[in-house]
């Protein structure tokens, strides 16, 4: 087992947001840089967040939050006319069961995912892992920042 | 089902054509043959019956000669009379049979000549004019009521007269019949030779034709087989067939050998084969997977993402080399008439890209002895050590803070990269000094993972996960010996509260001595170190912080690039030891001067020169017009390093350049002086605040 | 199959409205013969009623969905209309589960996300 998350290990999540973009709009998404969410401070902004929690090999959670103006443009782009909350939440959890499909995939079968939950607030704190802080990953799609916070570690 | 005879049936045509008409000369000679013998028998009843026309003429002749002599002495006539009208209708019977052959002729025009036809024509009605007169006196004669003698001696007479002749006719037609059937024999047989040799060539091209053909066929087959064994022997995967009864194929490629060995022969159940060679789970799916595959309605590039014989590994056993192997296996539908008859199995060894990998996450998880890293921690003041800790964590949330704040715009992610590199550069000095030796290879790491994106224009956010990742390693790694510090600064505080404080200036030039022997330790280098300072009560900061911030890179520079091996410093009259010496100075008008001397091999601007063009930092034009100041000037730029290989010590170009950033912070003035051979000298003067 | 000019019936199985509604509009692609949709269903309950119903000749059919899950619904589509083409839709990664729907009567297997390519592609196989 690998003590730490390696950057291959946030990469998968990264490089699967960004097929998601890329496959669902036919634009990528681009990664900002990454660094790490300290204690105490503000956690996540937007107001759709699909939420991960794993288990068994690794402990923690994987958080995909966006704006909703973002996810209206997506929604404009897949061909859709209607924008209503449950249309915005759909692509969250989309992605979310994605990065939850790709998890399993990369860590292996030993990895508990829950089922995606949708949060239409703002998490303000995370619980706290015994041995690192969340990454937090943002991405820009046509000028929209969303966020990708990886807080994982082996069990 | 029923094209495959049209299918044979053309390929052999010519064959079956070639047969036909040998059958057909065959059945030609034997219509030929039994004609023949029709006609020799036609021919000898003819003959025949010419004799019989002579002897019925020689017998008519007898019974009238008797007849007459009866007639004369009046005995009784009947048997003569008799006698005469068989033999007349002998004569007449054999005439006719002669007579009736005009018919016959016409069905063997070809083969009678017209000439002997006509002369045998000739000679019966030649025969039939000497008969007829006989013929007219003989009749009336066999009626017994007309019979008189006068009628009689007249036919007897007649018969006499022309028997001769009649017979001399019908010797004649005889030998002329003999004549013909004999012509016609022969030209029977002519014919059935004729035939016979052409069934015989017909038989012959047949055989040549076919004997031609097969070779030609086994010719190609032996060339196809030879590709196909080529193909097989050269293709670097594993290839061969799987049959609708899940068995492996004959025709199989030579990778597949050396990559199963005897584990998956011709002919074997592929599950079993599977069960043996993978995990039982694998074996499992392949078996659904194959199932699935075999149905046609399924198309397998619909069910690519589902192959569960992706990236596999063999069990121990099936391996032919050393190490693991993995293979994947890909399947591709082979069908006829819309069924899946058969998958062609493909086979490809991936054990050296996922060693690759494996390979690279071992490195990363080695064991690091990190006891021993974190002992020599101990060596030091706690408190010194403590503040470090807390200047490295105060860079290292600025350095995240700055990732968080970045625009990835313009150079801002290089730049960036550039700024972290340099924070990064003083911390591992200043970790070096205080022997936090894992905390130093954190930074090593980190500054690695750098190197590669310093001098990209264009880096992006993924590129910098990376950075992220060593960020959040590195803060782990200080947070580790932040706990072990506090642990002996609350035992220390514990026992002893008012002891000697030792001078703290004293206490920092023995770290750093400390840190100059591990270095020329680590170069391979032979050094001593001076330290010539007044004791002062408190440290100035201005000291303090050149003493942290800049002095390790100094000490590392002149170590690395000024000091020579030893048996070089040897051979040009040096002593094999290297001196390093650190002076402080305080001047009267409160002036502080710090120096840092070495007695190596001193800067030599022509050669920097040479590393300037050689780097691509400058053109040979630009180092020309520049002076000795200004190129050595250039030591203080970011990422330039005249090593060519980074290790611990030096080669990353950035110890000069915290240099400059320090002295910057602290408002101090740095002076160089050195002479080729002998020595350099760092001077920095800070004027009293 | 595609004898008449009828065109094909289409049913999309997805809790995602996202999702099934790019799909409908994915499937007038001129590179797809015509198909036109006989119903959108967002759990494997749904579906089931409806496949009953409208007698679709194409599914789409995502895996992971509330009340019914996909396995067990083409499980029962397939055994009433056993001529219909189920393509499987879905961001599971499990092989194993996804090779069982295939067994019980699914066609083909689309990994989400995917192109508005990879799904007309997948179509067209599916179809031919």
């Amino acid at each position: 087992m690998h003590p730490q998350l390696r950057p291959q290990d946030i990469e998968v999540f990264t490089e699967t947001i960004c097929h998601y973009f890329l496959a669902s709009t036919g634009e990528a998404a681009v990664i900002r840089s990454a660094y790490l969410l300290e204690q105490g401070g503000p956690i996540l902004w937007n107001e759709f967040n699909g939420l991960i929690e794993v288990s068994g090999d690794y402990l923690g959670s994987i958080c995909f939050s966006a704006p909703r103006a973002l996810l209206s443009h997506v929604l404009l782009k897949s061909g859709e006319s209607v924008f209503t909350d449950e249309r915005h939440g759909d692509i969250v959890g989309e992605i979310a069961n994605t990065l939850a499909g790709r998890a399993r995939r990369h860590f292996g079968e030993g990895l508990g995912i829950s089922t995606p939950q949708l949060l239409d607030y703002s998490i303000t704190t995370f619980q706290p892992l015994a041995h690192s802080l969340p990454y937090a990953i943002p991405f820009l799609w046509h000028g929209y920042e969303a966020n990708l916070v990886i807080h994982l570690e082996t069990a | 089902m029923t094209s495959l005879p049209r299918l044979s049936f053309g390929k052999y045509r010519d064959l079956v054509l070639l047969i036909a008409i040998f059958i057909f000369i065959d059945a030609g000679v034997s219509v030929i043959n039994i004609y023949t013998s029709h006609q020799i028998e036609d021919d000898t009843s003819r003959i025949n019956a010419a004799g019989e026309m002579r002897a019925s003429a020689q017998q008519l002749t007898k019974a009238l000669l008797t007849l007459d002599m009866e007639m004369r002495s009046g005995a009784i006539t009947q048997t003569s009379q008799a006698e005469i009208s068989g033999a007349r209708l002998g004569f007449l019977d054999a005439q006719e049979k002669l007579q009736k052959k005009p018919e016959g002729l016409l069905k063997r025009g070809l083969l009678e000549p017209e000439a002997l036809g006509q002369k045998v024509s000739e000679q019966l009605s030649q025969i039939a004019n000497t008969w007829d007169p006989i013929d007219r006196e003989v009749s009336p004669l066999l009626n017994s009521e007309t019979l008189n003698l006068e009628m009689v001696s007249s036919a007897v007479s007649k018969a006499v007269t022309r028997n001769n002749r009649l017979t001399q006719q019908a010797d004649d037609l005889g030998l002329m019949l003999e004549a013909l059937a004999q012509y016609k024999t022969s030209t029977m047989r002519t014919i059935q030779t004729f035939a016979i040799i052409l069934a015989f060539l017909n038989f012959l091209f047949i055989v040549f034709k076919f004997i031609a053909r097969l070779t030609a066929s086994d010719q190609a087959a032996a060339v196809a087989r030879e590709e196909n064994e080529r193909i097989m022997k050269g293709v670097r995967e594993g290839l061969f067939l799987l049959t609708r009864d899940r068995t492996v194929g004959s025709q199989r490629s030579a990778s597949l050998d050396k990559l199963f060995g005897e584990q998956l022969k011709t002919g074997e159940n592929f599950h079993q084969a599977l069960s043996r060679i993978c995990s039982l789970e694998s074996a499992e799916a392949a078996e659904n997977y194959i199932d699935i595959l075999f149905n046609r309605k399924i198309k397998q590039v619909l069910l690519e993402q589902l192959n569960p014989l992706k990236e596999i590994e063999l069990l121990s056993g099936t391996k032919q080399r050393k190490g693991s192997t993995f293979v994947s296996f890909e399947f591709d539908q082979i069908r006829e008439n819309d069924e899946v008859v058969a998958l062609l199995v493909s086979v490809f060894d991936i054990s050296d890209e996922v060693r690759l990998e494996r390979e690279l996450m071992n490195a990363e998880s080695r064991a690091k002895g990190e006891i021993d890293l974190l002992l020599g921690v101990l060596d030091h003041n706690p408190d010194t050590v403590a503040e470090f800790l807390l200047t490295a964590r105060r860079n290292l949330q600025l350095i995240n803070q700055e990732l968080q704040d970045v625009q990835p715009v313009g150079q801002n992610y290089p730049q960036l990269v550039n700024r972290i590199a340099r924070t990064l550069h003083g911390l591992k000095g200043e970790a070096g000094t205080l022997s936090c030796q894992s905390i130093c290879q954190e930074i090593h790491d980190f500054e690695e993972l750098l190197t590669p994106l310093r001098g990209r224009n264009k880096i992006q956010g993924d590129d910098l996960i990376p950075a992220a990742v060593a960020l959040s390693k590195l803060l782990s790694e200080v947070a580790k010996i932040e706990v072990i510090v506090s642990r002996i600064q609350q035992h220390v505080s514990g026992r002893s509260g008012d002891q000697n404080s030792p001078d703290p200036l004293w206490e920092t030039l023995h770290s750093i001595e400390k840190y100059a022997l591990k270095v020329a330790e680590d170069l391979n280098k032979s050094v001593r170190f001076e330290a010539i300072a007044p004791r002062l009560s408190q440290i100035p900061s201005s000291i303090a912080g050149i003493l942290r911030e800049a002095v390790p890179q100094l000490i590392r520079n002149a170590i690395a690039h000024g000091i020579e091996p030893s048996d070089e410093r040897l051979t040009i009259g040096k002593s094999g030891t290297g001196l390093i010496r650190i002076e402080i100075a305080n001047e009267a008008d409160g002036t502080l001067t710090m120096t840092i001397h070495d007695d190596g091999r001193g800067i030599s601007a022509s050669h920097l020169r040479t590393v300037l063009v050689a780097r691509g930092f400058k053109t040979p034009e630009d180092v020309g017009e520049m002076s000795d100041d200004q190129v050595i000037a250039m030591l203080f730029e970011p990422g330039f390093s005249s090593l060519d290989k980074a290790n611990l010590h030096a080669g990353r170009g950035d110890g000069l350049s915290v240099v400059k950033e320090a002295l910057r912070e602290f408002d101090g003035r740095l002076r160089i002086t050195s002479r080729t051979n002998s020595h350099t000298r760092f001077i920095m003067q800070f004027k009293p605040a | 199959m595609t004898t008449s000019t009828r065109p094909l019936n289409i049913m999309i199985v997805d809790d995602s409205t996202v999702i099934r509604n790019r799909i409908s509009r994915l499937i007038s692609n001129p590179q797809l013969p015509p198909i036109q949709i006989s119903g959108l269903a967002g759990n494997g309950e749904i579906a089931l009623l409806m496949a009953r119903e409208k007698r679709p000749d194409l599914i789409t059919m995502d895996l992971t969905m509330p009340n019914m899950d996909g396995e067990a619904c083409i499980e029962a589509i397939a055994q009433f209309l056993p001529n219909a083409k189920i393509l499987v839709v879905s961001a599971l990664a499990d092989k194993a589960t996804a090779l069982r729907a295939i067994m019980k009567g699914a066609h083909g297997f689309l990994h989400k996300p995917f192109t508005d390519k990879e799904l007309i592609d997948s179509l067209c196989e599916l179809i031919d």
